[in-house]
């Protein structure tokens, strides 16, 4: 078995006093791609915050390519290629799209180079180069946010919630996109509350409740498990 | 999956490795702010001691020993009051930065949406 590029071991981690994750295990095998499901409030997104370094953790272990980086700055975890893409928009929305994109330079990489694989990604992005991108769709904006990602040519890259608010059309293009990275040997991990979509690209998928990982196992199995945990059943997870 | 030996892996690898940590402590300015406090209650206490102590004391030389020991105490206190006054500025600063990117958001939120009901 190779070394995780993400590992998780018993994290926990809060806002100030309000504990969140109750002991978190999750590990992501290089060039595979994690979906993350649960319902709202089980903690999906301060998982990401935390393995993105954005909430340190309290208790635990934060593994990255075998090494510990509890403490480890965001913006250190990001040059080194941990990308984030937020929940919501996580775009500039009073810059235009081009802008946005030059954002993506602090990596030291040229506007040129990052904003040639931005729109190679999203050839729509480069007819709109000029809009604001508060002006784009949902989707439009999403396809920003995940280019923007990937011009830092990331070896990890999270997804949060990335169908919200968007028509299902959009979202199973943008899922698209997603195969394509997974298949060129990206490791992504997903969070999503809303399954279907995000099980069809996973190879694996994990159920979150209450803070914790309560099962980890292929899609087929989680999805069958995934109605039955929503509810609150116990469905016999580990 | 990949192999694990692939280029971009390996030099992932190799910036995880040399990244700097600063020890994993979650909410640092709630722990400065702790420290300031104990650090205060340290000084108070050590001036009292000295205080009280001087007191009893005839020699000069004795009583200078501990002049000096309340202007170290009065070094600690004014030392913890900044340490106290940098950490909860730092939350407070950050809590107005994100309440600023939120309401600069929201602005700009309303400002399209009048824009799209003009045309």
């Amino acid at each position: 078995m190779s070394t995780p590029l993400l590992e998780m071991r018993n994290i926990r981690a809060g806002y100030g006093i309000i504990d969140v994750l109750h002991g978190v295990d999750l590990v992501l095998q290089p060039g595979s791609v994690l979906a993350l499901l649960g319902p709202n409030g089980a903690g999906k997104s301060t998982t990401l915050a935390v393995a993105s370094g954005q909430i340190q953790p309290s208790g635990g272990q934060l593994l990255i390519a075998g090494r510990e980086v509890n403490g480890a700055k965001p913006d250190a975890l990001a040059r080194a290629g941990v990308c984030l893409v937020p929940e919501g928009r996580g775009v500039f929305p009073n810059l235009t799209v081009a802008e946005n994109i030059r954002m993506m330079t602090f990596s030291g990489a040229s506007y040129s180079e990052v904003a040639d694989k931005a729109y190679e990604l999203f050839p729509r992005l480069g007819e709109r180069r000029k809009q604001l991108a508060g002006t784009l769709s949902g989707g439009e904006q999403q396809m920003l946010a995940m280019a923007r990602a990937m011009a830092t040519d990331p070896a990890l890259l999270m997804l949060d919630e990335l169908s919200m608010g968007l028509a299902p059309i959009i979202v199973e293009e943008l899922y698209g996109q997603v195969a394509k990275l997974a298949e060129g040997g990206l490791s992504i991990l997903i969070v999503e509350q809303f399954a279907q979509t995000v099980l069809g690209v996973a190879d694996t998928a994990a159920i979150m409740l209450h803070g914790r990982v309560t099962r980890t196992g292929p899609p087929s199995e989680i999805a069958e498990e995934l109605t039955a945990a929503y509810l609150g059943i116990n469905s016999g997870g580990h | 999956m990949t192999d694990e030996t692939s280029p971009r892996l390996q030099e992932f690898q190799a910036q995880v490795d040399d990244l700097r940590l600063s020890g994993g402590k979650a909410n640092p300015e709630r722990m400065a702010v702790r420290g300031a406090i104990a650090l205060f209650v340290v000084a108070v206490a050590l001036g009292l001691a000295a205080y009280f102590n001087s007191t009893s004391l005839d020699d000069a030389r004795d009583q200078n020993e501990m002049i000096i020991l309340a202007l170290v105490a009065v070094v600690l206190a004014l030392g913890s009051v900044g340490l106290f006054v940098r950490a909860s500025m730092t939350r407070y600063f950050r809590y107005w930065l994100v309440r600023l990117v939120y309401e600069d958001r929201a602005n700009t939120d309303r400002l399209i949406e009048a824009i799209r009901e003009d045309d």
